[in-house]
């Protein structure tokens, strides 16, 4: 499957590049966590395997056809010490996480906090991340990405209950 | 299926039309900070000035359609009432009583030097006329709330 990265909530999701040899998720400090997933092998098709040891990603040049993806979420925006910081709205069994740390603000890391995910992402999966002031919905439609602010969401929604006439006329 | 005729409504000023941009009536508010921008309507077209709609309403919003019939039962106002902010503090507040309309959508702004609440109502036809012509935009004229005056 395709792996593909969401660095910072609103940002559009793009292909992740191996470049240590392992994936980093979280990060180190006081009120944070931080794991280590190992990918073998280069290319830009993943397996993911599990292990007693723990989770190891497997990558080849082989053409990807499989409508899952996998995709390392980082949920934490900007600094606001209401703001939360999570994945929102998904419908159950869509996102598998298959590994999470944290990342948070300050040197003591008490302020406030977020978790990041390397999950399997499931065709058709939609969920919300917020940032500091808005959120953004996220789909995966077994191709690409979508990302669209909530404005957009509530349009097209609306657009085609119109066009199926779910609703009435005023 | 009843037409409207479609009115944009600040302060004095009235415009025969509501503009959309990318399928929705697009909430681009002068005055104050928007945090989370809001939904006021989608329109079935991707960018045009509507003068005549019908208005659909389902769970997820309204959807307004333009539409070339001539029965006109009522008006559908893009009211954009405001308080000026940080430069133009002497110029009066717009706010309008819209209790006697029917209110579909509302956003408004959160935070910053002044304020803008926009609202997409059904009123009866001539009230975005006869509300800009009673308010004064001078300096030093206090805001108030406008009534519509039969």
């Amino acid at each position: 499957m395709k792996f593909f990265e969401i660095p910072f909530p609103g940002q559009k999701p793009s292909e992740y590049h191996n470049q240590n040899g392992y994936v980093i998720v979280g990060e180190a400090g006081r009120g944070r966590s931080k794991a280590h997933v190992p990918i073998i092998g280069e290319g830009i098709n993943y397996q993911v395997k599990k292990t007693t040891a723990g989770i190891i990603l497997y990558a080849d040049e082989e053409i990807c056809s499989e409508k899952r993806c996998l995709c390392l979420i980082n949920t934490v925006g900007e600094y606001d010490r209401r703001r939360t910081y999570d994945i929102f709205d998904c419908t159950p069994g869509q996102i598998r996480i298959i590994e999470s740390g944290n990342h948070a603000f300050g040197t003591a890391g008490m302020t406030n906090s977020g978790p990041e995910f390397l999950a399997i992402v499931e065709a058709g999966t939609e969920f919300r991340l917020n940032s500091k002031y808005t959120s953004h919905w996220y789909i995966w439609d077994g191709i690409e990405w979508k990302i669209e602010t909530p404005a957009e969401r509530q349009c097209r929604l609306a657009i085609k209950a119109a066009y199926s006439e779910e609703g009435e006329w005023l | 299926m009843n037409a409207f005729s479609c009115r944009t409504l600040r302060g004095n000023k009235t415009f025969p039309y509501i503009s959309i941009q990318n399928h929705q009536i697009v909430f681009s508010p002068r005055w104050g900070t928007v945090n989370d921008i809001g939904f006021l309507s989608a329109a079935s077209v991707a960018e045009e000035e509507i003068s005549t709609a019908c208005v659909f309403h389902s769970v997820h919003g309204h959807v307004i359609v333009p539409t070339n019939g001539n029965i006109i039962n009522n008006e559908l106002v893009l009211v954009q009432e405001y308080s000026p902010g940080s430069g133009a503090k002497r110029f009066p507040a717009f706010m309008v009583d819209i209790s006697s309309c029917k209110l579909l959508s509302e956003c408004r702004t959160q935070k910053g030097s002044g304020w803008e609440k926009w609202s997409l109502v059904i009123a009866p036809i001539g009230f975005a006329k006869n509300i800009a012509d009673q308010f004064v935009n001078k300096r030093d004229v206090l805001g108030e709330i406008i009534h519509v005056r039969l």
